[in-house]
């Protein structure tokens, strides 16, 4: 398995699916980039983030989970918990 | 019923087949696929998933502001407000996310674009863009929703409830499904109104008044409506948005007497009720360029029997100015 690559869920695939729901080019997505503060990401943008989420990565994603959603680096650990326990 | 004036600052039209406001007296185009293009008209982040009919909102809405130059900036969010004029603008949307529910679940829909189902949602993503924290109003009214924004801003300035208004109407063309006629409109009109007490009318003033015509009385009734609403000398043009219903026809017999001394138009009235060709009518009239002031009224009436007029005292301009640029007075 690659650096980038934990229980399915490449890294660069997650920033690519981010960068296009934000409307943000893919280099301005960095791994620890804070989505509400450095990239300007309001409740209902990370409302479809997590909508989008869910629906590539088939998984289902709770209120507080959503909420948690900070940076690249957290979704990723989160998908791919998620997916590695589906 | 009648209200204050407002004076009219700034215009926007975003519709098919309309490139400036000059253009907004044409009979509306055909929307085909494609014609409007929400990445030159809304550059920027956020709003790729809106409905269709808020870009158009926002655009004209941004054209608008533009166009009436710092004004916005220079007046407090608390005292901006807004009222936008809607009917059939959500209808293909709520069929889009009715069918989204029923072949993939209710977890499908769209956060950005679910919000919609609330015909209020228009004007209050408006009131976020523009930073109005006055108030925002959603007018619903079939066929006179438009004017009737006109004279609840006017109502409202004259309060001093608000010193700025931007004053909408938008619609979406219906589906094939829901659609009983062709014709349904798409496209949005926003005017920045303020108070005509204290500004300058850069392009107009206009003062609206509004009745109600019972349709099951209407061609005994239209006299005793009409004379009153349009007063004892009313404008030498007048434009009257009607259909073929029992009130349209009342209106188009009486405005028929008025024939020789007054320039009577008639406009159809959109299909299914839409709100957008009245005040679309209005801001074409205030655009067009002119020497010297003029006279001007347009009346709409819809079938249920609400009747509505807007007396526009047009100010004397040349072209249309755009952001901002200040049309100089002759």
């Amino acid at each position: 398995m690659s650096g980038n690559r934990t229980a399915d869920v490449d890294l660069e695939d997650l920033r690519a699916l981010i960068a296009e729901e934000l409307e943000l080019p893919v280099e301005e997505v960095t791994d620890e980039a804070d989505l509400k503060n450095d990239l300007g990401v309001d409740s209902l943008t990370a409302m479809e983030v997590a909508v989008q989420l869910e629906k590539k990565y088939r998984i289902k994603l709770d209120e507080e989970e959503m909420k948690s959603l900070t940076s690249l680096a957290v979704i990723h650990r989160l998908v791919a918990a998620k997916v590695g326990t589906a | 019923m009648s209200t204050g004036g407002l004076a009219v600052a700034g215009l926007g039209i975003v519709a098919p087949g309309v490139c400036r406001p000059d253009d907004a007296l044409a009979p509306a185009d055909e929307a085909v696929p494609g014609w409007f293009q929400a990445g030159s008209a809304l550059p920027g982040r956020g709003y790729r998933r809106l409905p269709d009919a808020c870009k158009y909102l926002l655009a004209a809405s941004r054209l608008a502001v533009g166009d009436a130059g710092d004004r916005l900036s220079r007046t407090a969010r608390e005292h901006r407000a807004a009222v936008v004029a809607i009917n059939n603008t959500g209808a293909a949307l709520m069929e889009e996310l009715d069918r989204t529910i029923m072949r993939d679940g209710a977890a499908e829909m769209s956060p950005s674009s679910s919000p919609y189902i609330a015909m209020s949602c228009f004007a209050s993503r408006l009131s976020v863009e523009h930073g109005i924290t006055g108030f925002s109003l959603t007018v619903n009214s079939p066929v006179t929703a438009g004017l009737e924004a006109l004279q609840l801003a006017a109502r409202a300035v004259a309060a001093d409830r608000a010193r700025t208004v931007l004053v909408g109407a938008v619609e979406e063309a219906l589906s094939p499904s829901q659609a009983t006629a062709p014709g349904s409109e798409a496209g949005a009109v926003v005017l920045y109104c303020e108070s005509a007490a204290g500004g300058r009318a850069r392009y107009g003033t206009c003062r609206v008044r509004s009745a109600f015509l019972d349709p099951a009385a209407a061609a005994s009734g239209a006299a005793a409506v009409f004379a009153p609403l349009l007063g004892d000398a009313p404008p030498c043009r007048i434009d009257a948005v009607l259909d073929d219903s029992a009130v349209g026809t009342a209106a188009a017999r009486w405005l028929d007497q008025l024939t020789g001394e007054h320039d009577v138009v008639i406009v159809p009235a959109p299909a299914q009720a839409g709100c957008l060709t009245p005040l679309r009518r209005v801001l074409g009239l205030l655009a067009q360029e002119r020497g010297a002031p003029a006279r001007h009224l347009v009346l709409a009436a819809s079938a249920q029997g609400t009747v509505t007029c807007a007396e526009l005292t047009l100010a004397p301009h040349r072209a249309v100015g755009t952001g901002g640029a200040e049309a100089p007075s002759v």
